[in-house]
């Protein structure tokens, strides 16, 4: 909530030219940083090598791994009180993990890079972050219309809520591209999960409270720390929720 | 991935972003500024890898056919200030 804020109001400082690597739309005039996203379709459209986002990107990844994911990024936060919805809820099967790089590859890289930073087929133009974060805002002002665009814009938004309040984090685990960037940090980011003091219980408490349904004990019973898989959020709900063997502990 | 391979490949990758922030820190991009002089050649600036993010996110550049940048509005660079993205 406080990322919400913080990334978006007219009383901060204006740093365009660093980027967060969470979901929040720079297109937002009140935005104070830019959008790793919208800066690689230009960049891709430009045909212009990223240094300075990529460096940035890969710096706070190898720090904190996918740490924004759970902690900073107000995308994700939306989906966490979407997802307290009471509403019959359901598992996304494993396998549509693999779609957020795909959109990676193709709507940001590949589709920019071949028709343009301006092209209709690149993330932004279907990005639900900046359907929420500009395109509602902007409709509401009356600075922008109804288009074909912007209803696209808005029923990908629509169909990204609906799996948000019935599956926890969907978004994220789906079609997030900076997700899907993040991901293969976690497996060497210097930020870890560390198991309470005290060996597996096999309690699945851990499994229960996973966002991602990441399964984390899996990594737990072997010593892994829990963040060291491509979808885990490092919300810490593991670690919190995790129970130590009874007879481990001292009388 | 054992603790050895993987504290080498962190240690890898953290250089590589150090670098990657310091060449982009140094990198400038030459954008058409719009106008031209007494012969009719169009003037160019260069501008920092800085600028062109924040360029970047309203949309102020436009690549030509001969992939040069040039600015959307005419007249030259805009400012950044608080701009929206058409995208």
């Amino acid at each position: 909530m406080f990322s919400l804020l913080l990334l978006n109001s007219s009383w901060g400082p204006q740093a365009k030219w660093l980027c967060s690597p969470v979901m929040q739309c720079h297109a937002c005039p009140l935005s104070w940083f830019a959008c790793p996203i919208g800066v690689f379709v230009h960049y891709a459209g430009y045909h212009i090598f990223p240094f300075l986002v990529l460096g940035t990107v890969l710096l706070l990844g190898i720090l904190f791994g996918r740490l924004l994911c759970g902690w900073v990024c107000p995308f994700g936060f939306l989906q966490d009180m979407l997802h307290k919805i009471p509403s019959p809820k359901i598992k996304l099967p494993k396998w549509t993990n693999h779609f957020k790089y795909l959109f990676l590859l193709v709507f940001v890289f590949a589709l920019p890079w071949f028709f343009g930073a301006e092209t209709w087929y690149s993330f932004c133009r279907i990005c639900p972050t900046a359907a929420v974060e500009s395109t509602i805002p902007a409709l509401i002002g009356g600075s922008s219309s109804f288009s074909t665009a912007t209803w696209v814009k808005l029923s990908i938004l629509a169909v990204v809520v609906g799996l948000a309040i019935v599956s926890s984090r969907s978004f994220c685990r789906v079609m997030c591209p900076i997700g899907a960037l993040l991901a293969p940090l976690n497996y060497i980011s210097y930020w870890v999960v560390k198991r309470p003091a005290g060996k597996c219980s096999a309690c699945r408490n851990c499994v229960e409270q996973c966002p991602t349904d990441d399964k984390p004990m899996k990594r737990i019973v072997k010593g892994i720390p829990a963040n060291r898989s491509l979808d885990c959020v490092v919300c810490h709900d593991c670690q919190q929720n995790c129970k130590p063997r009874v007879e481990d502990q001292t009388v | 991935m054992n603790n050895t391979a993987r504290k080498i490949l962190a240690a890898a990758s953290l250089l590589l972003a150090i670098a990657l922030l310091l060449l982009g820190a140094r990198k400038g991009h030459e954008v058409d500024t719009g106008e031209t002089d007494e012969f009719g050649q169009k003037l160019t600036t260069e501008i920092s890898e800085r600028e062109l993010v924040i360029q970047t996110t309203f949309g102020g550049l436009v690549k030509e056919d001969d992939g040069r940048l040039r600015p959307r509005k005419e007249g030259g660079l805009e400012k950044a200030g608080k701009q929206a993205c058409p995208t």
